[in-house]
């Protein structure tokens, strides 16, 4: 004779069973999923927010670029001439001083305009940036852009 | 001519301010009423902004009010301002961590209970087992004792048949010897003695047997 | 119809301290105002210090984070004593354009005087920042690196320009911007006013044309306003940046 109620492993493993199985507990894998995305989220946050805010932050970046090129240049003209009509009233150079300043404030404002352009910045002289200036505005040129190529 | 245009405007502002009343036009309109309330009052000249008459009072009050904002915000406002951010970044970090400590006391929690509900899936597969077999052992002793005890009253019964038939045969014996001698007399008129009639009728029955 | 009578300054309250003229001016009303505006916003948007805030306190925090993030990025994590400085800044030239674009009010972003000296007083505040941190050595750096020196006397007077230049281009941008955008704006009004009164009812329909480049014209004008406050601010954390760390 067989023995009937000799129960099978599976046999018990009803409804409670489901408690420890892997999609029992849906709550807590989400608590899981949802934990790591923040602190992945926290880490990113001090560089960069998001792709999406990125480029944003970019097109922004162009665009006040753009605005200031134009600027830099009269600014440094302004600054020649005006200087150069300065030095002719104090010391009586008239007109050497405003013809000298004048190409001073051209070659200037052609720098300045290489150097908004390249983002150089607005170092004075043209020493190689230190290491951390990725994070300046269009800090992506090359690095030897920088150095010494500057006399255009 | 500039003037003229201006005074003309007036009206015209008039009678556009009493036609339309969108926000559009009232941008327009304060275009015209700042045009048309003294037209070039100062009688044009240049930029405004290169008169220095009016640069004292702006550097004034430029520096007067930039001076108070920064102090305003440096003092108060600011502070607050990164405060308030600061206590939201230590407290989204405490509430991280928290759910993390949770997170993992739930998940030994899940893993004792997983062991607890094992060993209780375990025993009670055990104890079912051993029930089960209990049960047909004893079943089976049960059966056994009672085959025994049915061939022992049968036995009883095939006894008692057989002392029945025994006494009902032996008395069918008597009978019959009786009868036969019975017979024998009247018909024959022969007496017979009776060991010759109870020899006779037991062969005959035993013939009949 | 002067498109450039806006930017009259006109005092209504008059003071005069010694031989200056101190009034009170329109100008100086819309500084006023917009220093109540920022105060209130920062002030009252955070009275509650909620950990979730609300719409104001929204507001006050994404401004401060934009520039607090805009300092640490462009002037580097030691230049967090400036985040008061440039956040102020920002605010009062961001406020400056935009209440501009109100009717009847003052742009006084749109006079070189105010802009100029802004600049200058971050001009100054930047070399003296300088030169209380790297003392002489800071005139050093107007001599070109690894450039022949009989280049220097033509190099060094262009680098000092350049130098020089940073305050007229920071303000320029700045004054042109906003008086070019506001003369425009008032142009196309006139036109309308002008073709209303000058030719009548299809003058009026006529005038619609100028209205709807107005339309859009303002929007431009805020956009710009807005990137005039950011580049000023920017071009601020750069400067800050080469003063503290003088490459």
């Amino acid at each position: 004779m067989a023995m009937p109620f000799v129960p099978t492993k599976g046999s018990l493993s009803g409804s409670s069973g489901d408690l420890a199985s892997e999609d029992g507990f849906p709550g807590l894998k989400n608590l899981e999923e949802r934990l790591s995305q923040v602190r992945a989220r926290r880490v990113s946050s001090e560089p960069v927010e998001s792709s999406d805010a990125a480029s944003d932050e970019s097109a922004k970046k162009m665009l006040a670029l753009a605005y200031r090129i134009g600027t830099e240049m009269v600014a440094a003209l302004i600054i020649g001439v005006g200087g150069g009509i300065a030095i002719d009233s104090w010391l009586g150079t008239r007109p050497w001083g405003l013809i000298i300043m004048f190409f001073l404030g051209a070659g200037s404002a052609v720098s300045n305009i290489y150097r908004s352009i390249n983002g150089i910045g607005y170092a004075i002289g043209y020493r190689k940036i230190s290491g951390n200036d990725e994070k300046r505005q269009n800090g992506s040129e090359p690095s030897d852009g920088r150095g010494g190529g500057s006399e255009s | 001519m500039e003037n003229k245009t201006a005074g003309s405007g007036c009206g015209g502002w008039l009678r556009l301010a009493g036609a339309l009343a969108t926000v559009v036009m009232v941008l327009v309109v304060s275009a015209g009423l700042a045009l048309a309330s003294d037209g070039g009052g100062h009688g044009g000249g240049g930029m405004p902004q290169l008169n220095p008459a009016t640069m004292p009072t702006q550097l004034f009050w430029l520096i007067a009010c930039f001076g108070t904002l920064y102090f305003l915000l440096f003092a108060t406002a600011l502070p607050r301002v990164e405060e308030v951010l600061n206590a939201r970044d230590s407290r989204i970090s405490f509430d991280i961590s928290k759910a993390d400590e949770l997170r993992n006391d739930s998940n030994l929690a899940l893993a004792a209970v997983e062991r607890v509900l094992d060993q209780a899936r375990s025993e009670a597969h055990d104890v079912l087992a051993k029930t089960a077999h209990e049960g047909h052992a004893a079943m089976q002793a049960r059966m056994v004792r009672f085959e025994l005890e049915i061939s022992r009253k049968a036995k009883e019964a095939e006894k008692r048949i057989n002392a029945t038939k025994a006494a009902a045969l032996s008395q069918l014996e008597l009978t019959a010897t009786d009868l036969a001698a019975e017979v024998t007399r009247r018909l024959a008129g022969i007496e017979l003695d009776s060991a010759t009639v109870t020899g006779a009728v037991k062969t005959a029955m035993r013939e009949r047997n | 119809m002067d498109p450039l009578h806006q930017f009259h300054i006109k005092p209504i309250i008059s003071l005069v301290i010694g031989k200056y003229d101190l009034s009170f001016s329109n100008s100086a009303l819309s500084m006023i105002l917009v220093v109540t505006l920022i105060y209130a916003l920062m002030a009252y948007g955070m009275r509650n210090r909620s950990m979730v805030p609300g719409r104001l306190q929204s507001a006050a925090e994404i401004f401060y984070e934009f520039l607090a993030g805009m300092v640490r990025e462009n002037a580097g994590h030691d230049a967090k004593p400036f985040v008061p400085f440039v956040f102020t800044l920002f605010m009062f030239i961001l406020f400056g354009n935009l209440i501009g674009m109100v009717p009847w009010a003052f742009t006084f972003t749109s006079h070189i005087i105010v802009t100029f000296a802004l600049a200058i007083f971050v001009f100054l505040m930047v070399t003296l920042v300088a030169l209380v941190k790297h003392g002489f050595k800071f005139f050093t750096f107007f001599m070109p690196h690894g450039v022949p020196i009989w280049l220097a006397p033509i190099l060094i007077p262009i680098e000092f320009i350049s130098y020089l230049s940073r305050p007229i281009s920071l303000s320029v941008r700045l004054f042109a911007n906003m008086m070019a955008g506001h003369t425009m704006l008032k142009v196309f009004a006139g036109f309308t006013i002008m073709l209303g009164s000058s030719l009548g009812a299809m003058g009026y329909a006529a005038g619609m044309l100028p209205v709807l480049i107005n339309f859009a014209l303002i929007g431009f004008e805020i956009l710009v306003a807005c990137i005039q406050a950011y580049v000023f601010s920017l071009l601020t954390c750069l400067y800050i940046r080469d003063a503290l760390e003088l490459h």
